[in-house]
């Protein structure tokens, strides 16, 4: 399956708008509506990579609007310390996708060099449909996949060091997510602040902003049918 | 991948987070960058200037890099930029589900085992006021069954343990006094 890594101010964003939206969107909504803000913002925060995106993303249709995951067989995916609440989606191709591709790596710096050179050939060469995500895993992962039990495929396939690139626009809407997932021990967190503040203890910003999420993630599962998985 | 120098501060500094703040990359007072992980979420990890300036280009950190005093300063910073005024205002237990008072319910009874009465008194009369719990007579039932069996619990004594920390020295004190 895709999954992406977010934030809880992600989830509270994406909870506003029904949908995953991209990185454009994203800072176009942090800067208050204003479009111009923020595409200037954006720019600021890709740094040396937004020549190498804006090319890459050029040789698509809806390229601007992508969403950058990774796949996932089981796990919390490669980015639990940068966001810990994983959303899951088991068949992009039912989002009725305009654009999706898989590719062996990190899309950002494989394709497009630093003088915003893109490798079409190399692109043409490793890009794989959704349906033959399985064959560019193994394309890419062999021979530490082959031959690997079973229970490990999620950590070959899915780590914070190496993983699969999926990319889709647009961003699912909510009911579209298989799951979402948090680590166990973070939910049991989560289930900690839920409890304090119903004993009417106050609770920290930042603390505020996880239960709010946490809280989201509820109100998915109950209007949309997502359920909340922990992943040990 | 080019390698933009980063500055390094004197001191303690907060050099990026998401608006959230929950996690968040911050400079030790030897110029060492942490990514500091959540309770309940590995970590924390040192980082590097390459994996700061990814989670601000993929990850939605902004860029801070208010010098600190302290690491308590830090996370007053923290704190202070992580304003939750744009989150909507909200009351949970009107949208609750039976599956949330019964998740809610599951926690006041583990806290309860570990000694806490007062709280998990105070939760589950809270749940009660929950439509989900008026319109379910099994949740319902099950509230007031929690609620009977911590009046007729003894009073427990918490574990004898040294606190972790102040709030938890806070709490145990709290928990000392109703006993």
């Amino acid at each position: 399956m895709l999954s992406t890594n977010i934030s809880a101010y992600k989830v509270a964003v994406f909870d506003e708008y029904q949908r995953v939206i991209d990185a454009r969107s994203l800072a176009t909504h942090k800067a208050g509506g204003d479009r111009a803000a923020g595409l200037r913002a954006f720019r600021a925060s890709q740094a040396e990579w937004f020549t190498r995106r804006v090319r890459f993303e050029a040789l698509w249709v809806d390229g601007r609007k992508l969403i950058y995951g990774a796949m996932n067989c089981g796990g919390l995916g490669p980015d639990e310390k940068y966001g810990p609440f994983c959303l899951t989606v088991a068949d992009p191709m039912r989002c009725n996708p305009t654009a999706i591709g898989v590719f062996p790596g990190n899309t950002a710096e494989r394709y497009v060099s630093l003088a915003g050179v893109v490798d079409r050939d190399r692109i043409d060469r490793e890009i794989g449909p959704w349906e033959q995500r399985a064959a560019v895993a193994i394309l890419e992962l062999a021979p530490g996949v082959l031959g690997a039990h079973r229970h490990r495929w999620s950590e070959i396939v899915c780590s914070k060091d190496r993983f699969i690139e999926v990319v889709i626009a647009p961003g699912p809407e909510l009911g579209q997510l298989t799951a979402t997932r948090c680590r166990g021990t973070y939910l049991e967190r989560l289930e900690a602040l839920e409890f304090r503040k119903l004993a009417g203890e106050a609770l920290t910003e930042t603390e505020t902003w996880e239960l709010s999420a946490f809280h989201a993630l509820q109100r998915w599962r109950r209007l949309h049918g997502v359920p909340v998985e922990a992943v040990a | 991948m080019s390698s933009v120098a980063e500055p390094v501060g004197e001191g303690f500094t907060l050099v990026a987070m998401p608006p959230s703040g929950e996690t968040y990359i911050a400079r030790d007072d030897h110029g060492v960058l942490w990514l500091i992980t959540p309770p309940g979420v590995p970590g924390p990890e040192r980082i590097d200037t390459v994996v700061l300036r990814r989670a601000v280009a993929e990850h939605g950190f902004e860029r801070i890099d208010r010098v600190c005093d302290s690491w308590a300063d830090v996370d007053r910073a923290r704190q202070e930029l992580a304003t939750t005024l744009e989150l909507p205002q909200r009351d949970e237990l009107e949208e609750f589900d039976a599956e949330d008072l019964r998740r809610v319910l599951r926690h006041a009874a583990r806290m309860h085992v570990q000694g806490d009465v007062l709280r998990p008194r105070r939760v589950a009369h809270s749940l009660l006021r929950a439509p989900a719990a008026k319109a379910d007579d099994e949740v319902y039932t099950a509230i007031l069954d929690f609620l009977e069996q911590l009046d007729n619990a003894p009073l427990l004594t918490p574990a004898v343990a040294p606190p972790a920390d102040a709030q938890k020295a806070e709490a145990r004190q709290r928990m000392l006094l109703v006993s």
